[in-house]
């Protein structure tokens, strides 16, 4: 039986072979001339890899002739589709391919967690918003958006959009998409009852003016330099347009009747409805019959309705991005996304079933996924990934005794010497870390001294500074508080920031300088709940910015470092926000930081005040030993399939540089 | 017969509708809401979420109601429009998800049955028979190692040999290319293929279970001075078998059909996460900890109307075969 | 009348005079005819041996880690050496890891040159045991070196000395929750059964709601309901009632059939017209009667519960590090790594089947043996 399913199965892969090579055939022969990012042929671009159509044609010397993607062949001959010439907007994105200009076909196989859940990876693969972070990580490149221009104080923003650029259904994409969703969505109250924070600068919402078809303005309050940092990293997902033509049937000011159109529908009414069709997350399935009818401006648009098995998705007839050689991006034809427990990624990876994937795919995963690269037919990479866990004392502790010990920072130094922070990484990191303090990732002017700081093993060093805070050693060895009972560290852990193991570990290494520690694992909802509260002892939950996302959200790296599970200092925040009335003073070194940020979000990103303005508030975070950190950039496995061409290796892979943003998956294509 | 019915019928709504509210409030119970597990799984994937964004999504989904009044909006519904609900978690209706996974469930499930009585059945009447054997020792291991292994651990070791050894895709029931083809003899034996996994996982312990059941009471039943009395009246051994003592061993375990149905349907949901089916166990497991009130809700009612149901089909079974219960429940 | 003849028999002729053997006797004969039943037997003595004696028998405290022998397999236990030599007294030889450089995975280095022999009685890690007395005590230890029978984990802990220690809560936890459960269970089911009437009734409904409760989203609630601030013991004890909350009603329909067919029974009937409290009568007259099938129930139970526990530990939501049970110590074997390149993580896996299996035996056996006229 095992004989002759295998060779069933041979005879299927043989023939399904066939006739893939068949498709292929018929492909468009490559463009003869094909300049590369690898040879550009004596092309110039002002922003790498990438250019504008009218720009290329002048350089070459004649128009740009665009070729058919096969998969549209069938509706352009029947009429159902316009020609590629009329589909592709004259002022096109010409983006010159990594290696050599691809072919088309294929499908795309990655994996989620669940519908919304995991799924930021395979978003990033079509992702487009009006601008872009190049694969160097520092220059921001149009995308959508043509060109901008800021004026002198940073508080006016002009930008400019493609002539003939079409949404996914052939309708026209202009500002008023723009306005639309400034003005009718995020501004309007019953949508959204407070404005969203990326949109509010010097407490008020930023406004829209219409320039022409192609161009409009936007006017902050108050000097705004992150925006577009915001937009081409962590704020790439949330695109700030959305298609007027189709929305506005469904919003009241626009349709007198959407009330009675909802009910109709079954809803409440018509902003219950419109919540439920359009959410900034691009994932949200909403309606899954109606998703199938939204026009968008990625690579590839939903083909099927997605059920709860899986997201299937095919080519944008109307994208706007052609390779050097004329061809329609995108090459891969579908994309197809498979929801499956996380535990079977790796079996899944293993058994060659998946193209690409590496979110939620775990350090812990890397033997076995390296074992089978051959077998698996592809190529397990290593790139950067988020910081190993951080670990920040409560200095406002509710119990004042604990508060005093916490707060005194000799505790949060001594702590931090007496981890192994070597035996750390070998242990769980299989060595792949790199020891360091707690630190915002990708900050250029963090210098090695900064990484470094106290993160020697020294339990002497350790202990001599216990002693000197008077916790003197009971008959057990363990320490007493000044009150006399023993000093013991109620460790409430949520193993989503931190394995049981990592936490065993550390727990060891301060019991050794005399330190207890109770260890209890709990949900992240509660340890949420008791941050909120101020009642907990350690948090565990910073999500550590990135450079980009400094520069937008500078409030990341001021207490309480997190909105959602507040870290460290919420009586602080209390008091700044209420002027005193309510919370606690904070001490000297809290309040310079706050004054810091706020003069950081006036000041260009990249000038000598910037760059003095974040040592100096590296510097205070670090001597104040707010966060404890255990090592730094953790690799994250990243596996691609040897059959993709024009693959760039991965410099960074995180949520907030936008994942697979930056490396332009919509050039990938089936090298065989 | 008839009153005995309709008495039946009224304690099945009453229970269900008393079970649908204590699970409501249960699934209600630990801290936190469907806002918070949301935040949480944003935040898994390092998307930022507010305390405002959270406060917006309970006021819109109606979280910070109390809960009875929750509950109460949500039967009216059901008897009113017949509408189960919204799942927030798929952002579909309630009736919706489940039926996209019902039909998978119920195939597992009589799948998994099949393979229990065919397999339990012709064991355990050999081990009753050769009482004390060998070979009653050996079924009775192999039995009771099915029992005693928890299935969630033979799941997950046994979808990763079948990866290494038959090259088996993982997860789900069908391999990705037969997913959203039509149905043909390759998708039938592709579903057959991956079956085999859930269906032993789920079979084993029901199978050790019956074996032993029916042992004992086939064991009870060759006591009898009826079997002594055939025997001496010259009937052949096999036929004297199969037709007394085995006819009525087999109403204690016909009498349980109904349980075990709710025992495969119920006990799948551990083993159907752990080997990724898109049956409802997975879907059930995790809208209860993702507190998707609806979702959960629903399918606590149908597994409870399941239960219910296999309850009464099993009374109703008994009573048809066993003529004595039929007469007492007149008397 | 030959009284003499009747009444007294030396004691040694006893055993082969089944018609004046007590009850109990004739069930212990009944049960050793049944071989698994007492290989179950001896198998369930020896775990509840280890589940007392962990601390001696386990040659490494569970939370010690060895950072030298990371995700190391089982050390074997050898008499002879490479040359073929015979040593009496057993060796293992010594172990380091190493790590793979192309797939970073930690593999054991052996050096058979080196040999840490084995020894008996040895001093060793200190522990306190049961919590009250210090001691350093342990049954067997090697010179020179350290001993995995089980191999170690990803931290290095003896995976041998875990699922020791691991024993004793598994079957504590099952011993408390089915004590619990039996007394819930024979007290309401007795209730039902002796009095009958509406209240039966009432409790019959109870009982069968209780039962249509599906227990995946009771357990789930109930756990994660638990207050997370509760030290590692109450939690541990409050998981055992839970499961017992759960778990009666099975034992409490038994109890209710049976009271209710011999209520009616002469010796029921007697009892009651010379006198006794209906609390003497269930307690005295009743419940014994029918002791070996409640007794049957419970082995049934025994492995409910645990399988109950091992399954809520596995979701996350039971016992949780720093408490081993069997349970928790599968919850970190639950993933392809564990299984690819550790499955020695899976051997807490055969305990607890190794224990469902010797409870179901000792079940049957005592079931086969609970009617003793029988065959």
């Amino acid at each position: 039986m095992k004989k002759k399913l295998r060779t069933c199965k041979r005879f299927a892969a043989a023939l399904g072979a066939t006739a893939f090579a068949a498709a292929l055939w018929t492909g468009p022969a490559l463009g003869a001339d094909c300049p590369t990012v690898k040879d550009p042929k004596g092309i110039k671009t002002t922003y790498p890899e990438q250019l504008d159509r009218p720009d290329y044609e002048q350089q070459i010397g004649k128009p740009l002739a665009l070729a058919e993607n096969p998969l549209f062949a069938d509706r352009v001959k029947s009429g159902k589709l316009p020609p590629v010439a009329e589909r592709v907007p004259e002022e096109a994105l010409v983006s010159l391919p990594y290696n050599s200009c691809g072919r088309y076909g294929g499908t795309l196989r990655g994996l989620a967690k669940a519908l919304e859940s995991g799924t930021s990876e395979i978003l990033s693969w079509r992702l487009v918003n009006l601008v872009r972070l190049s694969d160097d990580l520092e220059t921001i490149v149009p995308n959508v958006a043509k060109s901008w221009q800021w004026n002198d104080n940073f508080t006016e923003l002009t930008v400019t959009l493609r002539k003939g650029h079409k949404w996914s259904d052939g309708h026209p994409f202009t500002s008023d998409d723009v306005v639309f969703y400034l003005d009718d969505i995020i501004k309007n109250k019953e949508i959204h009852s407070t404005t969203p924070a990326h949109w509010v600068v010097g407490g008020k919402a930023a406004d829209i003016e219409k320039i022409d078809a192609q161009t409009f303005k936007l006017k902050f309050a108050a000097p705004y330099p992150g925006f577009l940092y915001y937009l081409s990293t962590g704020g790439s997902y949330f695109v700030p347009y959305a298609p007027k033509h189709h929305y506005m049937q469904y919003h009241i000011k626009y349709n007198p009747k959407a009330n009675e159109q909802a009910k109709a529908a079954g809803h409440d009414d018509w902003v219950k409805y419109f919540q439920l069709i359009w959410h900034k997350w691009k994932d949200a399935e909403t309606i899954p019959a109606h998703a199938l009818t939204r026009p968008t401006l990625e690579s590839h648009i939903l083909e099927l309705e997605t059920n709860t098995e899986r997201r299937q998705l095919v080519a944008n007839p109307y994208y706007f991005k052609v390779d050097s050689a004329g061809n329609q991006l995108p090459y891969i034809d579908r994309q197809h996304e498979r929801f499956l427990d996380q535990e079977l990624f790796s079996l899944a990876i293993i058994n060659g079933e998946v193209d690409q994937k590496a979110q939620n795919l775990g350090l812990k995963n890397f033997p076995v996924l390296k074992e089978n690269e051959a077998k698996g037919g592809y190529r397990l990479m290593t790139p950067p990934g988020g910081p190993g866990p951080t670990i920040a004392f409560n200095q406002t502790h509710k119990d004042p005794v604990l508060r005093k010990i916490y707060g005194d920072v000799r505790f949060r130094q001594a702590m931090s010497l007496a981890i192994d922070r070597n035996e750390i990484n070998e242990v769980l990191f299989f060595g792949l870390g790199k020891p360091q303090q707690a630190l915002p990732l990708g900050l250029p002017f963090v210098t090695d001294a900064d990484r470094n700081y106290l993160i020697n093993h020294d339990p002497d060093g350790a202990r001599k500074l216990l002693d000197q805070m008077g916790l003197k050693p009971g008959s057990d060895g363990m320490r007493m508080r000044p009150d006399g009972k023993p000093l013991t560290i109620l460790w409430e852990y949520s193993v989503q920031f931190g394995s049981s193991e990592f936490v065993a570990l550390i727990s060891d290494y301060w019991k050794a300088v005399g330190v207890g520690v109770n260890l209890k694992e709990v949900t992240t909802q509660l340890t949420r709940e008791k941050a909120a509260a101020n009642d907990s002892d350690i948090n565990m939950e910073w999500d550590v910015p990135f450079y980009p996302n400094l520069i937008s959200e500078i409030t990341l790296y001021t207490p309480p470092y997190s909105d959602l599970s507040p870290l460290v200092g919420v009586p602080w925040r209390d008091w700044r926000d209420t002027k005193g009335v309510q919370g606690e003073e904070p001490p000297d070194w809290v309040k310079r930081l706050y004054t810091l940020a706020d003069e950081w979000k006036t000041v260009l990103p990249g000038s000598k005040r910037f760059k003095a303005i974040g040592e100096e508030m590296v510097r205070i975070n670090l001597e104040n030993m707010v966060f404890i950190g255990s090592v730094g950039e953790l690799p994250a496995p990243t596996v691609v399939s040897n059959k993709l061409g024009n693959v760039r290796d991965w410099t960074v892979q995180v949520y907030n540089y936008g994942r697979t943003y930056p490396f332009r998956a919509d050039q990938w294509y089936y090298a065989n | 017969m008839l009153q005995l019915l309709i008495r039946r019928l009224i304690y099945m709504v009453i229970t269900l509708g008393l079970v649908s509210m204590v699970s409501f409030a249960i699934i209600q119970l630990p801290p936190g809401d469907y806002a918070d597990s949301y935040a949480n799984k944003r935040q898994q994937a390092g998307i930022p979420v507010t305390q405002q964004e959270l406060a917006q999504m309970r006021h819109d989904l109606g979280l910070d109601r109390p809960w009875i009044v929750q509950y109460g909006d949500w039967v009216a519904k059901i008897l009113l429009d017949g509408d189960l609900g919204y799942s927030w978690e798929w952002r579909r209706p309630v009736a919706d998800v489940i039926a996209d996974r019902l039909p998978l469930t119920l195939v597992i499930a009589f799948s998994t049955l099949a393979f229990m009585y065919a397999v339990a059945l012709p064991i355990g009447i050999y081990s009753a028979v050769r009482q004390y054997s060998i070979t009653d020792h050996v079924f009775s291991v192999i039995g009771y190692i099915g029992l005693a292994t928890p299935n969630f651990l033979l799941a997950l070791i046994l979808m990763y040999l079948a990866q290494q050894w038959f090259g088996q895709s993982v997860g789900g029931l069908y391999s990705p290319e037969y997913q959203d083809a039509p149905w043909s003899w390759a998708k039938m034996l592709d579903l057959l293929q991956h079956l085999w996994v859930p269906v032993v996982v789920l079979g084993t312990a029901g199978t050790a279970f019956l074996i032993r059941t029916m042992r004992a009471t086939l064991l009870d039943e060759l006591d009898k001075m009826y079997v002594t009395a055939a025997r001496a009246g010259g009937l052949s051994p096999l036929r004297l078998l199969l037709k007394y003592p085995v006819r009525l061993a087999l109403n204690p375990i016909v009498a349980t059909l109904g349980w075990r149905l709710t025992y495969v349907i119920s006990g799948a949901p551990i083993v159907g996460v752990v080997l990724s089916l898109p049956d409802t166990g997975p879907l059930f497991l995790h809208a209860l900890l993702n507190q998707d009130m609806y979702l959960a809700g629903a399918m606590v009612m149908i597994y409870c109307a399941l239960t219910i149901a296999g309850t009464f089909v099993s009374d109703v079974l008994l009573a048809l075969l066993d003529p004595r219960i039929r007469l007492e429940a007149t008397a | 009348m030959s009284e003499t003849a009747i009444n007294v028999a030396p004691a040694r002729s006893r055993l082969k005079r089944p018609e004046i053997a007590t009850q109990w006797q004739l069930m212990w004969w009944k049960f050793r005819r049944h071989h698994m039943a007492l290989i179950g037997l001896s198998v369930l003595g020896l775990l509840f041996v280890i589940a007392a004696f962990a601390e001696v028998i386990a040659p490494q405290s569970p939370g010690k880690r060895n950072s030298n022998y990371l995700t190391g397999p089982p050390m074997g236990i050898h008499f002879f050496d490479t040359e073929g030599r015979f040593h009496p007294r057993p060796f293992v030889y010594a172990r380091g890891s190493k790590r793979d450089p192309v797939t970073l995975r930690k593999l054991p280095v052996i050096d058979p040159q080196i040999r840490w022999p084995v020894r008996f009685f040895v001093s060793g890690d200190r522990y306190r045991f049961w919590g009250l007395w210090e001691s350093d005590f342990h049954l067997f230890g090697v010179e020179g070196g350290y001993v995995h029978l089980f191999g170690t984990d990803i931290l290095g802990r003896d995976v041998f000395s875990r699922t020791l220690y691991a024993t004793r809560v598994s079957l504590s936890v099952a011993l408390v929750g089915v004590t619990a459960a039996f007394v819930l269970g024979a007290l309401i089911g007795g209730i039902a059964g002796y009095f009958g009437g509406w209240l039966d009734n009432l409790i019959m409904r109870l009982i069968e709601f209780i039962r249509s409760l599906p227990t995946l989203p009771l357990w789930l609630a109930l756990s994660a309901a638990l207050p997370r601030d509760w030290s590692s013991l109450q939690l541990y004890f409050a998981i055992t009632l839970i499961l017992a909350a759960l778990g009666w009603t099975h034992l409490a329909r038994t109890v209710r059939s049976k009271l209710l067919a011999l209520r009616e029974e002469d010796f029921v009937l007697a009892a009651r017209l010379s006198g006794c409290s209906d609390a003497r009568i269930i307690l005295r007259h009743l419940l014994p009667s029918f002791m070996s099938y409640l007794i049957v129930e419970i082995s049934i139970s025994f492995p409910e519960i645990l399988l109950a526990e091992t399954s809520l530990s596995f979701l996350g939501l039971g016992l949780r590090e720093p408490i081993e049970s069997w349970g928790v110590l599968l919850y970190a074997a639950q993933n392809i790594r564990a299984i690819a390149h550790m499955p020695w993580l899976l051997i807490p896996g055969i305990f607890v089947i190794l224990a469902v299996l010797a409870f179901n035996f000792v079940g049957d056996g005592m079931r086969d043996a609970a009617d003793p006229y029988s065959r």
